[in-house]
């Protein structure tokens, strides 16, 4: 998948990852790798910036800790991150289901 | 002699673009190490992990805007604490008696009045800045530049007319200054409180206009 379709969703990829619980920044890369099986191709670089962003917005806290004996910054979604996160899926939802009904073809339409 | 890291070649080249809060660009500077260090501990490459990275080219305006934004909170927030503890502050120096001893002339009473409404304004503004500066999609630029802008005047506005005041009225603060300890070490703090506003204010400005980000 192209990293500029990708960009502007990429707040709620990260929200939904880290939905399960905290994670670290190159985990969170790795569940956005397996969840999109391999075909999420972004600049791994965009991530880290990202939540940061995400921190100041209010949406994840972010703490040092000692993670294997090494210096790792670990990000647990907030409150706000759980609502944002179900205002993105919504608004996905009805944005892929407008795009999906005019794209599709001729033949779906009339199965 | 063994070859540079391509890891930390590639993070002291990102480190070379970035301006900002120096805590804060350490900290994400670490942080990128030691992800990028996860990385090439999966791949067992260090460079397939730096590719995958990006380019600092690609990837540093992200760490930039992220600097920028966090100096322009930085400022509003000085901007919300300062300009209200300098009025409150001097409030209650003169409610407490360190005071001029005779009525003060008309244009002194126009300033202290310009003064009290500059103060709240610029903090009531400032407010709405950090508020701003809480939005992920804000325009970090922007509000960087503004929370400068902002601070630039409130020093200029506040610090200007305390000037003034004084000398407009200056046998009377003279003899306030020799009478009490207290009002000198007011007039040192509201000094080194301006002088911080201006610093703060500074950065955001320059960090607002850079060119290449």
């Amino acid at each position: 998948m192209r990293p500029d379709a990708v960009r502007g969703h990429l707040d709620g990829l990260i929200l939904a990852v880290l939905e399960a619980g905290p994670r670290h920044g190159y985990a969170v890369i790795e569940g956005l790798q397996a969840r999109s099986g391999g075909a999420l191709d972004l600049p791994t670089g965009t991530v880290y910036p990202a939540l940061r962003r995400l921190e100041r917005a209010g949406w994840l806290s972010g703490t040092w800790s000692t993670v294997g004996g090494r210096e790792r910054r670990t990000y647990t979604l907030t409150r706000a991150g759980r609502h944002a996160l179900s205002v993105q899926r919504a608004e996905w939802g009805e944005f892929s289901r407008v795009v999906g009904g005019i794209l599709r073809g001729p033949e779906e339409q009339a199965t | 002699m063994t070859d540079p890291d391509p890891v930390d070649l590639h993070v002291a080249a990102l480190a070379r673009r970035l301006r900002g809060p120096a805590r804060l660009r350490r900290s994400m500077l670490a942080e990128t190490r030691a992800g990028l260090r996860d990385a090439a501990a999966a791949h067992r490459d260090a460079a397939a992990a730096v590719a995958e990275f990006g380019s600092v080219a690609e990837i540093a305006p992200a760490y930039q805007a992220e600097l920028t934004a966090a100096q322009g909170r930085r400022t509003a927030l000085l901007l919300v604490a300062l300009f209200p503890a300098l009025v409150l502050g001097w409030d209650l120096l003169w409610s407490s008696g360190v005071a001029w001893t005779g009525p003060a002339p008309a244009a002194v009473r126009l300033l202290a009045g310009v003064q009290d409404v500059a103060s709240w304004g610029i903090t009531a503004l400032a407010v709405v800045l950090l508020v701003l500066t809480l939005r992920s999609r804000a325009d970090e630029r922007r509000l960087a530049l503004a929370a400068g802008g902002l601070g630039a005047l409130g020093a200029v506005l506040c610090g200007g007319t305390a000037v003034a005041m004084n000398l407009a009225n200056l046998r009377q603060s003279t003899a306030m200054v020799a009478g009490s300890p207290l009002a000198l070490l007011a007039i040192v703090l509201s000094a080194l409180a301006l002088v911080l506003v201006l610093t703060s204010t500074a950065r955001a400005l320059r960090l607002a206009v850079r060119p290449d980000h």
